[in-house]
């Protein structure tokens, strides 16, 4: 172990091209990689939705089909996250956490403790741009005290959906 | 008079945004309606009519609510949990088409209220185990809860207040509304495509055969329940009796094996908000009564032609969106119903999709929200506000042109 600590902001959808980033990342002697995963406001949008009802808009009495269902979710996202890692990069320790709070924050507060952040575009994936960030991770990217990876969950937009100069630049 | 009885109604309605204490909304509008009636404001015989006017709707909504979640505690929504997750083969886009299928039916069927407290939950869980971004499903299915309740006088609670206030038959409103609910249908899912474009075409995973059956007894009983809807319209039987007869049928059932207590089947029921609902009608018939009919007539447009119910559905999502759409559909049905079927029927779609704008269903709700939430869990109101701007007011025109059009077919260039 050279010391050298990876943290791995675990996304569905993106978690796949974050490990095989994060990989890269470890050296022959190993790293100390860390899988976070932070379930999104998604709970807090269906309380909002229930509160229209008013009355009406009562917690469910059983939830047999949701009940823990984000908390397993999260666990067995962490579990495949840590084995396509290991399968991919054997010499490493990892450890898995998933975190609760305003995401950004919670992602931002765990990249103080690691050297090396790897996270996924999280806005419009068509084009490169800006708008390819997403807030979350605009705010994390801007926020983070790490080196900061950012990864194209799937292959890049080509280059051609770079703007081109615009017809006044005297550069043109 | 005006004053005591618009201050009441005021202090009902906030009370309901507010809910101190969690105490229910029936807690301040019962004794709202006690007051307008000692008082002179409405007479104790209007009252009683009023109320027995509005018994059997509010009956039929607790039967209803019953239903769903026996159907709930049955595995009904456990089984399309499982459907949806193994039928999107890890596909986004795929996910949101069968969440829109489920929404669509589970608002129509069994009501706004069985989608936002039975089914979006589902609806997370299943993008969650999917490993999918949840946000466009979950948006998805709320929208739908409120757009997807125009198809039948079941859908919403809203349209059994108005289905005797427009005079149709069962099968008539249905009639009516269908075209008008698939277009909105269909303006919400163009707009969830193109709004989360790059969110649906994330990779999710394969999950693998379901292991939830069907519950066969609750889907018959709702099936035959929505025949017996039928039937009883043409029959002049009140709806309720039939909900009322599916949600025993399935209560029954559900003790016998031990799925769910009879204690828990009283909280099903939702007494309380019956008796809020109730009290909220006599409240809002002492306020027309005292002078705001007269000045919302003055509002109220003239005619039933396209430009007419249009202004209608904007002026129903208008009332609707600074506090509820029960307040406003109760506020403004007796206006509509004289201007025609076709006009309540525009106040539905306004009051019924016009609440997608602001998500919590109100400004005042939206606001008490804000106010009272802990800054650790606040909302972002800016995106919801957008999807609600992006897909509201496209909503409510096209529904209500078609409305127009389906209006001049059926019954005749009213």
């Amino acid at each position: 172990m050279d010391g050298r600590r990876v943290l791995v902001w675990v996304e569905p959808g993106k978690w796949q091209a974050c490990i095989r980033a994060a990989a890269d990342l470890v050296p022959p002697s190993g790293a100390a990689v860390h899988l976070l995963y932070v379930p999104d406001d998604s709970e807090d949008l269906l309380r909002e939705a229930q509160a229209g009802l008013w009355g009406r808009g009562r917690p469910v009495r059983r939830q047999p089909a949701t009940a823990g269902g984000t908390e397993l979710a999260g666990t067995e996202l962490l579990a495949d996250a840590e084995a396509l890692l290991r399968d991919l990069a054997p010499v490493v320790s990892v450890t898995t956490e998933q975190g609760s709070g305003p995401v950004e924050r919670v992602v931002t507060a765990a990249s103080e403790s690691a050297d090396y952040l790897v996270l996924g575009r999280s806005g419009d994936l068509s084009r490169r741009g800006p708008t390819s960030l997403g807030k979350h991770t605009r705010f994390v990217v801007d926020h983070a005290q790490c080196r900061v990876l950012v990864v194209w969950p799937e292959t890049a937009p080509s280059a051609a959906t770079i703007p081109p100069l615009p017809p006044g630049d005297p550069r043109r | 008079m005006l004053a005591v009885s618009g201050g009441l109604l005021i202090v009902v309605l906030a009370f309901a945004v507010v809910r101190p204490r969690g105490l229910p909304e029936a807690v301040a509008a019962v004794p709202a309606a006690i007051i307008v009636v000692a008082t002179g404001a409405v007479g104790g015989r209007d009252a009683l009519t009023e109320i027995m006017h509005l018994l059997p709707v509010v009956l039929f909504l607790a039967a209803i609510l019953v239903v769903g979640d026996l159907c709930e505690a049955a595995g009904v929504f456990r089984w399309a949990g499982e459907q949806m997750g193994r039928g999107s083969a890890g596909s986004g886009k795929r996910l949101l088409l069968l969440v829109f299928l489920a929404a669509a039916v589970v608002t129509a069927v069994l009501s706004l209220d069985a989608n936002v407290v039975l089914l979006t939950p589902v609806v997370l869980a299943t993008a969650r185990t999917v490993r999918v971004p949840a946000k466009p499903h979950l948006y998805a299915s709320a929208h739908l809860a409120n757009g997807a309740s125009l198809l039948l006088p079941v859908s919403n609670l809203t349209n059994l207040l108005a289905l005797r206030a427009s005079g149709l038959s069962f099968v008539g409103f249905a009639l009516l509304m269908v075209v008008p609910w698939l277009l909105v249908i269909g303006v919400e899912y163009a707009v969830m495509r193109w709004r989360f474009r790059s969110e649906l075409t994330l990779p999710g995973r394969v999950v693998g055969t379901a292991t939830t059956r069907l519950p066969v007894v609750p889907a018959v009983v709702v099936a035959l329940m929505l025949v017996g809807f039928v039937v009883a319209g043409s029959l002049g039987v009140e709806a309720a009796w039939v909900a009322g007869a599916a949600a025993l049928v399935l209560a029954v059932r559900a003790v016998v094996r031990r799925e769910v207590s009879v204690p828990s089947l009283a909280v099903s029921l939702n007494l309380p908000f019956v008796a809020f609902v109730l009290g909220l009608g006599v409240v809002v018939m002492a306020v027309v009564e005292d002078g705001l009919g007269g000045f919302l007539h003055h509002l109220a447009p003239s005619g039933s032609g396209l430009g007419a119910l249009l202004l209608w559905a904007f002026l129903a999502a208008l009332v609707a969106n600074l506090v509820n759409n029960l307040p406003a559909v109760l506020l403004l049905l007796p206006l509509a119903a004289v201007a025609g079927p076709l006009a309540v029927l525009a106040v539905l779609v306004g009051v019924n999709v016009g609440p997608n704008l602001t998500y919590v269903g109100s400004l005042a709700t939206l606001l008490w929200r804000r106010i009272a939430s802990d800054h650790d869990h606040e909302i972002a109101i800016g995106e919801f506000t957008i999807l609600g701007l992006l897909t509201t007011p496209a909503s409510i025109l096209v529904a209500v042109t078609a409305l127009w059009a389906v209006g001049r077919l059926f019954l005749g260039g009213v």
